[in-house]
């Protein structure tokens, strides 16, 4: 008698199981469809939920999140400006491309200055070159809704030097997605 | 003297300047000394004489002169009898006043009597109690001395008005505050965040500044009295740069709640919201003419920082520098008569200029010098000055002279010199 229930409620919960892996994937996977389908989505999403591989894909596409993350370019401005540089266009279109293919990232663009200037200016400068950068990534397709802006002005220096090197990689837009 | 400095306050803002070139007046203050019926007193009236000569000294109005440092020819009746001082009959022709002190020390605290003498007239023309106790003998001395330049001068000193400032502590800033003279600095806030650009309200109760405490910059109000912060200004944008008119009731900011940081005003209970430019460039560190009537601020719509006038609706724009390429941080005297801003050649220096941009004149020299804010009589201004390598707060005259540094030891930044507290009892 428990044989016998045993024996037919095992094939259930293996069912039960693969359903609930196959359901979790599909909730991840369409997540991103409710923006713009990317254009060249990475191979981790093409690979097929099998209910035993569920946490590999999950860690596979971490990994790709993780990688792409961290080819994310700053993008530098000149004394006082607050437009993109000619030299800078390809690091928006680099940042716009990884931005593109994950849709369900906010995007938060973090404007900041050199040290010169009062704090006054430079945090309202630091907010222009903010929305510059927002401006460039909506013209490269990103939709403008995930994308917020903050200036640090002066108080978030890459560099603590004191020279035009240091002031150079001081004025920036970072790109920060979580 | 008291009649020509008051006839000199009524008239008009050109000709308020001239105040600002009459010399120093000389004061005499003698000795103070323990009444007849005090318990023992011991120090109490030497140290509160300090403090009152410090802050006389220090005002910008006088020069303070010990009876023992007087030339033997221009005070020929003083003299000593015994251990007092004779009265004081002849003065040289700066000579405003004689100062004299008397301490009586209870058991419920402390009183001075301060009478102020002009010869020839025999009898004190000025005379005052002044009640507290022991431990408050810096905030006592502050008030004294305010009370004697308000008699002899007409004008309100600073000495009892307070400075607000930022500190820096590895990434966080923090609002602090110490006495006029840079005595008691205390602290605010203590965040984890960045607190910025405070503005006084001239109740003297209120400061408002721009805080990262929600994640990026906005307004805040500090209730100086129950410590409290609450919000004022908050958009998903930069709000920052708050400054607080004469009367209180307006409060004039930066905001790129637009899509650009552009100037507005708004009451301080919070109505009337009105944008007051509208520049492609930054707009940013609004300061108001002490009517109201009109505001200066830092605008790069000509292709670099510059300082800017216009009426309190936006209108009348007049742009106030053109030499240098890089003037900010425009802050009008409460006097109307200056406006004081940083210049950058290498550093920053800090320059004053007339209301309509003309007679610009260099007020700092070594090191670089930011952040002016004027004295509440707008004779002294307070800065930020690299001088000495770490960033720290500094004092000096109008026109530069006096300078002497108030902080130490702290990453030190936009300091805002508070309102003179009001004076309860002026006179008997």
């Amino acid at each position: 008698m428990q044989r016998n229930v045993s024996h037919y409620l095992l094939p259930l919960i293996a069912v039960l199981v693969i359903a609930l892996a196959v359901a979790l994937t599909g909730c991840k996977k369409k997540m991103p469809k409710e923006e713009a389908p990317p254009p060249a989505p990475p191979k981790v999403e093409e690979v097929a939920p099998a209910p035993d591989t569920t946490g590999q894909a999950a860690r596979e596409r971490q990994a790709a999140m993780d990688a792409d993350r961290a080819r994310i370019v700053t993008v530098y401005f000149d004394y006082d400006k607050s437009d993109i540089r000619a030299d800078q266009r390809d690091r928006i279109t680099t940042d716009a491309e990884i931005f593109r293919r994950w849709t369900d990232w906010p995007i938060s663009i973090e404007g900041n200055c050199d040290e010169r200037g009062t704090v006054e200016y430079n945090l309202a400068l630091g907010e222009r070159r903010a929305l510059a950068a927002k401006q460039a990534l909506v013209a490269a397709g990103i939709d403008g809704a995930r994308l917020s802006t903050v200036s640090y002005g002066e108080e978030r220096a890459a560099d603590p030097g004191h020279d035009e090197t240091a002031w150079a990689k001081n004025r920036r837009a970072e790109f920060r997605a979580r | 003297m008291l009649l020509l400095a008051a006839a000199a306050w009524a008239q008009p803002i050109t000709l308020r300047m001239e105040t600002r070139s009459v010399g120093r007046m000389e004061i005499v203050v003698m000795p103070f000394r323990a009444a007849k019926d005090s318990a023992f007193a011991g120090e109490l009236p030497r140290l509160l004489r300090e403090v009152v000569t410090g802050d006389l000294a220090y005002s910008g109005y006088f020069n303070v002169l010990d009876p023992e440092d007087l030339p033997p020819d221009t005070l020929l009746q003083v003299k000593r009898v015994g251990n007092k001082w004779d009265t004081l009959r002849t003065f040289s022709g700066s000579t405003a006043a004689r100062v004299q002190g008397s301490v009586t020390v209870a058991w419920d605290g402390v009183t001075a009597s301060i009478a102020i003498f002009q010869p020839p007239i025999k009898d004190a023309i000025h005379l005052k109690d002044f009640r507290f106790k022991s431990d408050d003998l810096r905030a006592a001395g502050h008030e004294i001395a305010a009370w004697i330049t308000k008699m002899v001068t007409g004008e309100e000193g600073g000495f009892a008005s307070r400075i607000v400032f930022v500190v820096k502590t590895g990434d966080s800033k923090n609002l602090w505050m110490m006495d006029w003279d840079g005595a008691n600095p205390r602290s605010l806030t203590q965040d984890k965040t960045l607190n910025l650009s405070p503005s006084w309200a001239p109740d003297g109760k209120t400061i408002y500044f721009t805080s990262f405490r929600a994640g990026n910059a906005d307004i805040y109000k500090y209730n100086l009295e129950t410590g409290h912060i609450a919000p004022f200004i908050s958009t998903p944008r930069v709000d920052s740069a708050p400054s607080v008119s004469a009367d209180g009731q307006w409060i004039a900011y930066s905001s790129s709640g637009d899509g650009n940081p552009e100037i507005y005003r708004i009451r301080a209970d919070g109505t009337g919201r009105t944008q007051l430019t509208v520049s492609y460039g930054v707009d940013t560190s609004p300061s108001w003419s002490p009517t109201g009537h009109d505001l200066v601020f830092t605008s790069d719509r000509g292709g670099t920082p510059q300082i800017y006038r216009m009426d309190m609706d936006g209108a009348s724009v007049v742009r106030l520098t053109f030499a240098g390429n890089y003037n900010e941080t425009a802050r009008w005297s409460p006097r109307g008569d200056l406006i004081a801003f940083a210049s950058r050649e290498i550093g920053f220096q800090i320059f004053t200029m007339a209301p309509d941009g003309s007679h610009e004149r260099r007020v700092t020299g070594e090191g670089s010098n930011f952040d002016p804010s004027w004295s509440p009589d707008g004779m002294k201004l307070v800065y930020t000055s690299q001088a000495g390598g770490k960033s720290a707060i500094w004092t000096c005259n109008w026109d530069g002279s006096n300078a002497r540094q108030l902080t130490f030891g702290l990453h030190a930044s936009q300091p805002q010199w508070g309102p003179a507290v009001a004076l309860t009892d002026h006179d008997h």
